[in-house]
């Protein structure tokens, strides 16, 4: 089966005022991935996602929602004309928690849950699912301003997951919490996606994203970059890896000179590792412990640091959008097939990496 | 089915807010207790100080004193009247009381005390004067006892006089009745005179006389004709005759003959014997037209007589009607005063007693006042409630999520309504309850058509709230807003001040007041019964101001959910912006550090122009590195644009506009 669109930004533009926040994207996002979108701030990830759902309207171009049946025939359709239908198919849940401060955790999702038409027995099942899934049961009779950041932050997710929608919109779903609380947070991503929903996020803490998600929707000045698996896009845009060596004594001076002229960019000691940076390592690691048994240097530790999306994202923004541009001449990343295979290739990797 | 949810969260949101649960709770409970102890309460008297003044302080005057201080009120006593109305104004006397000079119980003269006061306490004038009435009520009934026994006298005089009379009445009537009959009499005879007579035409006797003559000559030619045939005929017959015969004949010729000549004779003297009738009967006929003139006269002159002796018998019965008219009255009168003089004085000056047995506690005036206060507290209820709940959904962080539901708009503006119609609904049988059992009002007289009209009343004002709620931004705009808005409708009411004490155009605005429309519904209905099919009309402008409501509360609506994401757009543009800035790599500007732009500012403000242009000299390939720094980390790119001059006036004035225009900008969007 080939991949299916759910929603599709096709040549989207969208200005406020004078300022251009978004200019001619177009964008898949596939049934069932996870699809990171990164950005520096003002790039125009928020305001792409609120033109997903049709929160705003488009100054040029347009989105489409498609509907499949059982059968798996899509039906395509403008996101403005059938608002309702949409807003079934996702839950969004927005930078800014949005809840009823003195309702309960339960009254909360309960309320939601009414508001998509669901019977009284999924209300409940979904409602005790979310709970589990999102850590809350223990809170479930707590007013929502009792809770902690992370626990409101869940709070959030669970009411836009309420409905059981085809698509989960989480827009800087870990801003401002701390880094254990972030981990809960792609967590339960990591468990909603698990359950078949497909996720579109954006996020700054991109080491993190590498992690998650499928594909990554990188978005400059306004404009879409590329979009790709992780792992494509840091082979394509930073093909460097950092080898860390630790030895004893650490006597680094006896083979540094040794590794001049071997396809080396850098070679640094930092502490009592020696990091070296190369786009061979595989080569250059059996080198180095060559190196190392020579000079009588008794191995400790070796590590090998692949190249993360912080290095693309620092590449892309500190070269501009010079870079390949292999897949982006209809301003996707890939074509569809390739896309879907990625992300078909990504899931059965379990989202890690390393 | 979401409704039960959405109005659950509703009801939920409002008791667990403080504010709207005091709104809703303890609000009303708080109207009507304080309602009910200000109208059913004993007044503290003790705290309204009368001024009194009299030129003399007669025993009434003192008796009126002396009632005032009994019913606890603080009495002052001037000794005039100027000294005691100044004081009015300063506000140490609530009114004055200036009683006449001789102020007492006299039967002639009237009594008339005047209350000076301020006109916003005129209610208390009508508190003195009820507090007095039964005290002033003795006196007077003294005085009205003494001038109606005076009168009782008065009358048992007239009634023997009138009593006399009518035998004098009576006499005369009988008189008139003997005079009616002669001349009833006289008429009669005079009816009975037949001055008819039968008419005699002479000129038709002389006529048929003439004719008579011109008959008798006829008769004589065909006589004289007859006789000359006979004559012939018996010639012929004698000369055929015998001798003896003929003699006969000759004899008979003769004869005829003479009788011809006799004939002859009679038949000429027959016309002059008719012309001379016909001159007798001419001086007849003369005579008989002037007697018959006289007589003509003489009818005329009875019939006149006749006439008036009619119109006289006429006066002369009328006039006996009057005079049994007047014996009647005289009659009547005569009987009436002869009652009169049976009963007492005492009865005559106050002849009906009454005694009132109220059917609520003889103290309470809420009866009256309760319609106009129960739709005051829906008013102000309606009003706040609505505008409450909805300014209360719109700025809580849960409204983005209600608009991404599949749950249309109109669907929770509709849930909003039914729940502050069920909140108020509620409210108003609270109310009603604590009235019916406390107050004894007669609520449920009527109670269906109340029902309806309150629930009209609820309607209209959560929708008027609900508009409210729309429009402001807050709920402190919103409580402000809705109780200006209440004040106002009080203000053209009958509740503060009397309509009919108001200007014309005043006037006319109330008759579009809801609140005066409905209350004096709620008051007809409660008090006086009234049926809905008797104010069709009323009913149908309420009912066309609810629907047009209705549709301004969804127009206002989809504007204010319009504006919430246009608004959302440029805060997350405007943050976005704000972070990227915030996250910009400083610019090495000579020796100073610049973040924003304000840094930038300060920094060229500070540098001295060789100090500037050793600063542009650092940039790369010859670009300015502060318009560079601008476009590139700022984001700002037509600033840049203004920036890339080697003036360090122009920049500073580019700058300054621009910063001008967002901090304005800035102010204007929040």
């Amino acid at each position: 089966m080939g991949s299916r669109a759910v929603f599709e930004v096709r040549g989207v533009s969208k200005s406020f005022g004078e300022n251009h926040v978004l200019r001619d994207v177009s964008l898949k996002v596939e049934q069932g991935e996870i699809l990171g979108i990164i950005g520096s701030s003002g790039s125009g990830k928020t305001t792409l996602l609120n033109l997903l759902v049709g929160f705003l309207r488009p100054d040029r171009g347009m989105v489409t929602y498609t509907q499949y049946d059982a059968a798996g025939n899509g039906r395509a359709f403008n996101i403005l004309l059938k608002p309702l239908v949409v807003n079934k198919s996702y839950g969004f849940a927005a930078q800014t928690p949005s809840f009823y401060e003195k309702l309960t955790v339960r009254e909360n999702l309960e309320y939601f849950a009414q508001m998509y038409d669901l019977s009284g027995r999924a209300i409940r099942s979904n409602v005790d699912v979310l709970l589990r899934l999102m850590g809350l049961k223990a809170s479930q009779y707590v007013m929502a301003k009792d809770l902690s950041g992370g626990m409101k932050r869940r709070l959030d997710i669970a009411c836009a997951m309420v409905h059981n929608p085809a698509v989960l919109i989480l827009d800087e779903p870990t801003a401002d919490l701390d880094p254990v609380l972030r981990n809960q947070i792609w967590e339960v991503v990591r468990r909603i996606n698990m359950r078949g929903t497909t996720v579109v996020l954006s996020s700054h803490h991109l080491n993190e994203l590498d992690t998650l998600c499928s594909r990554i929707a990188i978005v400059k000045d306004g404009r879409l970059v590329d979009v790709d698996t992780p792992d494509k896009l840091k082979l394509k845009y930073n093909k460097e890896q950092e080898i860390m060596v630790e030895s004893y004594p650490g006597s680094y001076a006896k083979i540094v000179p040794k590794l001049k002229g071997k396809n080396i960019t850098g070679v640094a000691r930092q502490g009592t590792y020696l990091t070296i940076r190369t786009e061979e390592p595989e080569r250059i690691i059996k080198e180095v412990l060559t190196l190392l048994e020579k000079a009588g240097e008794q191995l400790l530790d070796i590590r090998l640091n692949k190249p993360n999306l912080d290095d693309v994202f620092v590449s892309i923004y500190k070269n501009g959008t010079q870079q390949p541009k292999e897949g982006l001449e209809n301003g996707e990343g890939k074509g569809g097939a390739e896309q879907a295979a990625n992300a078909k290739e990504k899931k059965d990797e379990g989202g890690g990496r390393r | 089915m979401k409704w039960p949810a959405v109005i659950a969260k509703n009801l939920k949101l409002l008791f667990r807010s403080r504010e709207s649960a005091f709104t809703i709770i303890f609000g009303p409970l708080l109207i009507i207790l304080l309602v009910s102890a200000a109208y059913t309460g004993g007044s503290e008297k003790g705290q309204i100080v009368v001024g009194v003044h009299a030129p003399e302080y007669t025993p009434l005057v003192n008796s009126v004193i002396d009632t005032l201080k009994a019913q606890n009120y603080q009495v002052n006593v001037f000794a005039n009247e100027t000294e005691c109305t100044d004081r009015i104004k300063t506000g140490e006397v609530h009114t004055c009381i200036l009683f006449p000079a001789d102020f007492s119980v006299k039967e002639n003269g009237t009594n008339t005390v005047t209350f000076a006061v301020d006109y916003s306490r005129i209610n208390l004038v009508y508190q003195i004067i009820d507090g007095l009435s039964k005290q002033l009520d003795i006196q007077s009934s003294a005085i009205s006892e003494n001038l109606a026994g005076t009168m009782l006298q008065r009358v048992a005089v007239a009634q023997q006089q009138i009593h006399s009379q009518r035998a004098a009445a009576a006499s005369i009537d009988q008189d008139l009745g003997a005079a009616i009959g002669q001349l009833g009499q006289g008429q009669s005879a005079l009816e009975g005179v037949d001055v008819n007579v039968s008419y005699v035409d002479l000129l038709q006797i002389r006529g048929r006389v003439n004719g008579l003559a011109g008959i008798v000559t006829q008769v004589k030619q065909q006589g004289s004709d007859a006789i000359d045939q006979a004559v012939t005929t018996l010639q012929d017959a004698r000369n055929q005759a015998e001798n003896a015969t003929r003699d006969e004949i000759d004899a008979t010729i003769l004869q005829l003959q003479n009788e011809s000549e006799q004939l002859a004779q009679v038949a000429d003297a027959a016309p002059d014997a008719a012309s001379q009738v016909s001159d007798i009967i001419d001086q007849a006929a003369t005579s008989m037209q002037q007697v018959q003139e006289r007589f003509g006269e003489l009818v005329n002159a009875s019939q006149e007589a006749d006439a008036g002796l009619g119109q006289t018998k006429a006066l002369l019965t009328a006039t006996r009607g009057k005079l049994a008219t007047l014996q009647g009255t005289l009659q009547h009168t005569d009987e009436s005063l002869q009652e009169s003089l049976g009963t007492s004085a005492g009865s005559v000056a106050s002849p009906i007693t009454t005694r009132i047995q109220a059917v609520n506690a003889e103290d309470s005036k809420l009866t009256f006042t309760y319609p106009y206060i129960l739709m005051l507290v829906i008013m102000f209820l309606g009003l706040m409630l609505s505008s409450t709940l909805i300014v209360m959904d719109k700025t809580s962080k849960a409204a983005f999520r209600n608009f991404t539901t599949a749950t249309r708009d109109e669907y929770h503006v509709l849930l909003s309504f039914v729940t502050t119609f069920l909140v108020l609904m509620v409210q108003a049988c609270v109310i009603l309850g604590i009235s019916y059992f406390f107050v004894k009002a007669p609520l449920f007289a009527n109670f269906g058509v109340s029902v309806v009209i309150i629930s009209i009343a609820i309607t209209l004002f959560s929708f008027l709230g609900m508009i409210i709620g729309y429009l402001a931004g807050t709920q402190e705009a919103a409580m402000i807003s809705s109780l200006s808005i209440g004040s106002v409708f009080l203000f053209i009411s009958n509740l503060v001040l009397p309509l009919e004490s108001m200007n014309a155009i005043v006037r006319t605005l109330s008759a579009y007041n809801p609140y005066v429309v409905l209350s004096e519904l709620l008051k007809q209905s409660m008090l006086f019964g009234l049926r809905i099919q008797y104010v069709p009309g009323k009913i149908g402008v309420l009912a066309a101001a609810i629907l047009v409501l209705f549709l301004l509360i969804l127009g206002v609506q989809r504007s204010f959910k319009a504006r919430y994401f246009r608004q959302r757009s440029k805060d997350l543009a405007a943050n976005a912006f704000a972070q990227a800035a915030k996250q910009a790599k400083p610019l090495l500007l000579g020796e100073r550090e610049v973040r924003d732009l304000f840094d930038l500012q300060a920094a060229l403000d500070a540098m001295t122009r060789a100090e500037f242009e050793a600063a542009l000299a650092q940039g790369k390939e010859g670009q300015n590195p502060v318009a560079l720094w601008v476009r590139n980390e700022l984001k700002e790119k037509s600033l840049a644009r203004k920036l890339d001059t080697p003036s360090k006036e122009r920049m500073i004035l580019a700058l300054d506009t621009f910063l001008r225009k967002r901090t304005k900008q800035l102010a204007k969007e929040s």
